[in-house]
C-alpha cells in the first residue's frame, strides 16, 4: 500500500518534470512552427500549384512548375555552377584553413595579433564585402586593374567580370576569403584539443613533421573537419550575396548557383511556382548530400 | 522558490507569445470585417465625407526627391480632407515589384500602385477598370494616347491610371565632340558609325564612342533602339510578336558590329544605362540612348541632344521610345474584401487632388518627366519651356507592348538570348529566332 502510493506520486513527480520539459521547450518550438514548419509547408503547396503572374496561388496537384524549370535552357549550367561553387570553394577554404589553422596553433610573437586580423573579414557583413569586390574588380574603376596597371604587369585593363568564366571564378575566390576565416577558427579549436602526450610520445619515437600531421593531427582533427565540411556545404550552396551583388547571374544567366536563380525566377520573372520548386530541389540535393556523408564518416569512425 | 519563479516566468514568455499572435490577428479581421460587412455602410447612401478611410499607396521611387515631395502632397491633401488617411510607402524600382507580389500574394494590395506594366494583374480580375475610379474630368484631362497605349490586349479595356512618361533620345557627349570637331550629333546609322571611327581613332581606343545597354536593366530596348530604327519592332499591328523578321536581324547585326569594332562600351551584358550615364559624365562614352531625366541627374555635363538614329536605307525618320508608367488601383478581390462606397470615393478625390497642375507639374519637374495630363503639360510649357520641347517628341512616341500579359517572359527570352549573342555563342539571327520560339501564338 505504503509502495504503491510511493510509486503513484512519483510517476506524478515524473509527469510534471516532463511538462516542465515541454513547458521550456515550448517558445522554442512555437518558434519553430511558425518561421521554419510553416513557410516549408507553404513552398511545397505552391511549389505542387498553379501561381499566377500577380502571384496567387490557384489549384493545387500539378507539375507543370517543375516541367517549366526543367524546361529552362539555363537550367543544366544552373545546376553544374552549383556544384563547382560548393566543391570548389568548400575544399579550397579547407585546404588554405588547414594551413591557417596549423600556423596560429603554432606560438610566436604576434599570434593574436593575426588571430584577431584573420577574424575581422569574417565580421564584415557579406554584403559589404561583395559590394567592395565588385569594384575592386571593376574593368573602368577598379582597383585590381589600377594596381596592376600601376605595377607594370598588363598594358591594358582586364575584364574581369566580362566573360562567364573569368566573372565565376572570381566569385569563387571571394567565396573563399570570406569562408576562410570561420573554418579556421573551427579547425583551431579542434587543434587546441589535441593532447601534447601524442606529440611528446612521437617526437620520442622519432616521427617527423609529416608523421605528426598525417599520423597524430590529421586523425584526431577529423571530427572538427567532418563538422566544417558539412556546415560549410550546406552555408556556401546557400550563399546568396556574392554572386546576387557581384554578377546577378550576368551574362546570360551563366553565372547562377541554385539560390541566386530561384530568387531571380521569383522576383525577377514573377515564376513563383518555379521558383518555390527549385527551392524543393535544392533542399533535395542538400538533404540526401548531407545523410550520404554523415552516413560514410560516420562508418568510419565506427571502423 | 527559485523554480517557480522560473516557472512563473517560462508561462509568462509563452502566453506573452501567444498574446502576441492573437492580438495581431484580431486586428487583421477586424480591418477585413470592417469593409467586408455589408452593414457597415449602407451604398449609396452613406455620407461618404465622414466615414474615417485609409488609402494605402505604394509608389516608386524616382530620386531623392520623390519621397519628400509626396509626403507634401498627402499632407496637403489630408489637410483639406481630415477623414481621409493616406499611408505611403516609396520603394526603389529594383524592389517595387516584389513588394507588391508579396503584399497582392497576402492578400493585401495597396490601393494605389505605380509601376510600369498592369498586364500581369489583369487576368486574375485584380484591377479596376480606370473608368470606374476615375472621376470623368480627370480621365478628359489624359492625352488620350496615353489611355490608348494603356489598354490591355486582351479586352481593349484600360488598367491604369497614366502616370508621367519619359521619352528616350541620344545625348552626346559636348567635350568629346568639340575635341574630335564633330558639329551635331548623328542622324542615320551611317553618321553614327563614321563618328564613332572618327572617335575611337581620335582618342585610340580610350574612348568609347557608342553606349549599348543589354543587360538586363534595360536589354528589352534594343528591338525598340535597333529593331523600329531599322522597320522591325516587337509586334505587329494585331500584337502578333515578329522578333525575328529580317528588320530586326539586321538592326542586332549592326548593333553587333559596332560591338565588334570595339566602339562600344566593353560589357553591354553588364554594364547598365546608369553605368553609361556616369561615364559619358565622366567623358569616357560620347554617346548613349537613354532617359530625358539624364540631363538633370548630370546638371554640369554639356550635352547635345538628337533623336535616336535610323537606317535610312530602309525608314525614312526616327521612331522614339515613350516609356510610361502607371498607377495601378487594386479592387477588393485583392485586399480581400469590396470597398465601400467611401473608399471608392476616397481614391476618386485623390486621384483629383494629386493630379492637380499645381502638384503634379511640380513633381514632374523635380524628376525631370513628362506629364501625362494636358494641364500638366500646359503648366510645364509656362515654367519649364525648354522641358516641354520632350511633349512634343511624346506625341509621336512609340511604345513597348508591355500590354501583353506574356510581356515579361518574352523580353527574359530576348535579353537572355541577346546576351548569348554578345558572347558570341549565338548569332543575331538565332538569338531572334530562339526569342520569337518563347513567344505564344496569338
Amino acid at each position: 500500500m505504503e509502495n504503491e502510493a510511493k510509486l503513484a506520486r512519483r510517476l506524478r513527480r515524473e509527469r510534471v518534470r516532463q511538462m516542465r520539459a515541454y513547458l521550456w521547450l515550448a517558445p522554442m518550438l512555437l518558434l519553430l512552427l511558425v518561421f521554419v514548419l510553416r513557410p516549408v509547408i507553404e513552398v511545397f503547396r505552391v511549389a505542387f500549384s498553379t501561381v499566377t503572374a500577380a502571384n496567387l496561388v490557384r489549384q493545387f496537384g500539378t507539375l507543370d512548375n517543375f516541367r517549366y524549370l526543367f524546361a529552362q535552357k539555363e537550367f543544366p549550367r544552373v545546376m553544374t555552377n552549383t556544384v563547382i561553387w560548393t566543391v570548389a570553394i568548400v575544399a579550397l577554404s579547407v585546404l588554405l584553413s588547414l594551413i591557417a589553422a596549423l600556423v596560429l596553433n603554432e606560438t610566436f610573437k604576434g599570434r593574436a595579433f593575426h588571430r584577431t586580423v584573420l577574424l575581422l573579414p569574417w565580421a564584415t557583413s557579406l554584403l559589404v564585402t561583395s559590394a567592395a569586390w565588385k569594384y575592386i574588380l571593376d574593368y573602368h574603376y577598379g582597383a585590381l586593374n589600377a594596381l596592376l596597371l600601376r605595377l607594370g604587369l598588363i598594358k591594358s585593363s582586364i575584364n574581369f567580370l566580362g566573360s562567364a568564366g573569368s566573372a565565376f571564378t572570381w566569385m569563387i575566390v571571394v567565396g573563399i576569403i570570406v569562408t576562410i576565416p570561420f573554418m579556421t577558427f573551427t579547425l583551431l579549436s579542434g587543434l587546441q584539443s589535441i593532447s601534447h602526450d601524442f606529440y611528446e610520445a612521437a617526437v620520442i619515437d622519432g616521427a617527423s613533421f609529416w608523421d605528426k600531421l598525417f599520423r597524430i593531427t590529421l586523425p584526431l582533427l577529423r571530427p572538427a573537419i567532418n563538422v566544417t565540411i558539412v556546415l560549410n556545404v550546406i552555408y556556401v550552396f546557400n550563399s546568396f550575396a556574392i554572386i546576387n551583388t557581384i554578377t546577378n547571374g550576368a551574362p546570360a544567366n551563366k553565372t547562377h548557383t541554385i539560390t541566386t536563380y530561384l530568387y531571380t525566377l521569383a522576383f525577377q520573372k514573377q515564376k513563383y511556382g518555379a521558383s518555390a520548386a527549385l527551392s524543393l530541389v535544392s533542399f533535395v540535393v542538400l538533404a540526401v548530400f548531407a545523410v550520404l556523408y554523415m552516413r560514410t564518416q560516420m562508418k568510419e569512425d565506427n571502423a | 522558490m527559485k523554480k517557480l519563479i522560473a516557472l512563473l516566468l517560462a508561462a509568462a514568455m509563452i502566453l506573452a507569445a501567444f498574446a502576441g499572435c492573437s492580438a495581431k490577428k484580431e486586428g487583421t479581421n477586424d480591418g477585413t470585417q470592417q469593409t467586408a460587412d455589408p452593414d457597415a455602410v449602407q451604398p449609396g447612401t452613406a455620407d461618404t465625407s465622414e466615414e474615417d478611410v485609409v488609402i494605402n499607396f505604394l509608389g516608386a521611387m524616382y530620386s531623392d526627391k520623390t519621397e519628400p515631395y509626396l509626403r507634401e502632397v498627402v499632407a496637403a491633401f489630408e489637410k483639406e480632407n481630415p477623414h481621409i488617411k493616406v499611408n505611403l510607402e516609396i520603394v526603389g524600382w529594383d524592389n517595387i515589384t516584389t513588394r507588391a507580389a508579396a503584399l497582392v500574394g497576402a492578400g493585401q494590395a495597396p490601393d494605389i500602385y505605380n509601376a510600369n506594366s498592369a498586364a500581369e494583374y489583369v487576368p486574375d480580375g485584380l484591377l479596376y477598370n480606370i473608368k470606374d475610379i476615375v472621376s470623368p474630368e480627370l480621365l478628359a484631362d489624359f492625352y488620350p494616347s496615353f489611355i490608348e497605349n494603356n489598354r490591355d490586349a486582351s479586352d481593349g479595356e484600360a488598367y491604369a491610371v497614366p502616370y508621367l512618361a519619359s521619352v528616350r533620345a541620344l545625348y552626346c557627349n559636348e567635350k568629346i565632340f568639340e575635341e574630335v570637331g564633330i558639329e551635331a550629333p548623328p542622324k542615320t546609322w551611317d553618321e553614327v558609325e563614321d563618328v564613332c571611327r572618327r572617335i575611337y581613332e581620335f582618342y585610340d581606343g580610350d574612348v568609347y564612342p557608342w553606349g549599348i545597354d543589354a543587360s538586363t536593366t534595360e536589354g528589352d530596348t534594343m528591338i525598340a533602339y535597333y529593331g523600329w530604327s531599322n522597320g522591325g519592332g516587337y509586334v505587329d499591328d494585331d500584337y502578333n510578336w515578329i522578333l525575328d523578321c529580317p528588320e530586326n536581324i539586321e538592326g542586332l547585326e549592326w548593333a553587333l558590329q559596332l560591338y565588334r569594332n570595339g566602339w562600344t562600351n566593353p560589357n553591354p551584358t553588364i554594364e547598365t544605362r546608369d553605368d553609361m550615364q556616369k561615364l559619358v559624365a565622366e567623358n569616357k562614352l560620347a554617346m548613349l540612348v537613354t532617359a530625358c531625366f539624364f540631363p538633370a541627374l548630370y546638371p554640369d555635363t554639356g550635352l547635345m541632344i538628337g533623336e535616336i538614329p535610323y537606317n535610312d536605307k530602309n525608314v525614312s525618320s526616327s521612331s522614339t521610345l515613350g516609356v510610361q508608367d502607371g498607377l495601378m488601383i487594386f479592387n477588393g478581390s485583392a485586399k480581400g474584401g469590396e470597398d465601400t462606397p467611401a473608399k471608392k470615393a476616397a481614391i476618386t478625390k485623390f486621384l483629383d487632388f494629386f493630379f492637380q497642375p499645381e502638384y503634379y507639374t511640380q513633381f514632374m519637374i523635380n524628376e525631370g518627366l513628362l506629364p501625362a495630363t494636358q494641364s500638366g503639360a500646359q503648366r510645364l510649357a509656362e515654367l519649364e519651356p525648354d522641358q516641354s520641347a520632350y511633349i512634343d517628341i511624346l506625341g509621336g512616341a512609340r511604345f513597348e507592348a508591355n500590354n501583353l500579359v506574356e510581356w515579361r517572359d518574352v523580353m527574359n527570352a530576348l535579353i537572355a538570348n541577346q546576351q548569348l549573342m554578345f558572347e558570341g555563342s549565338m548569332t543575331a539571327q538565332e538569338a531572334l529566332e530562339a526569342s520569337q520560339q518563347a513567344t505564344p501564338a496569338h
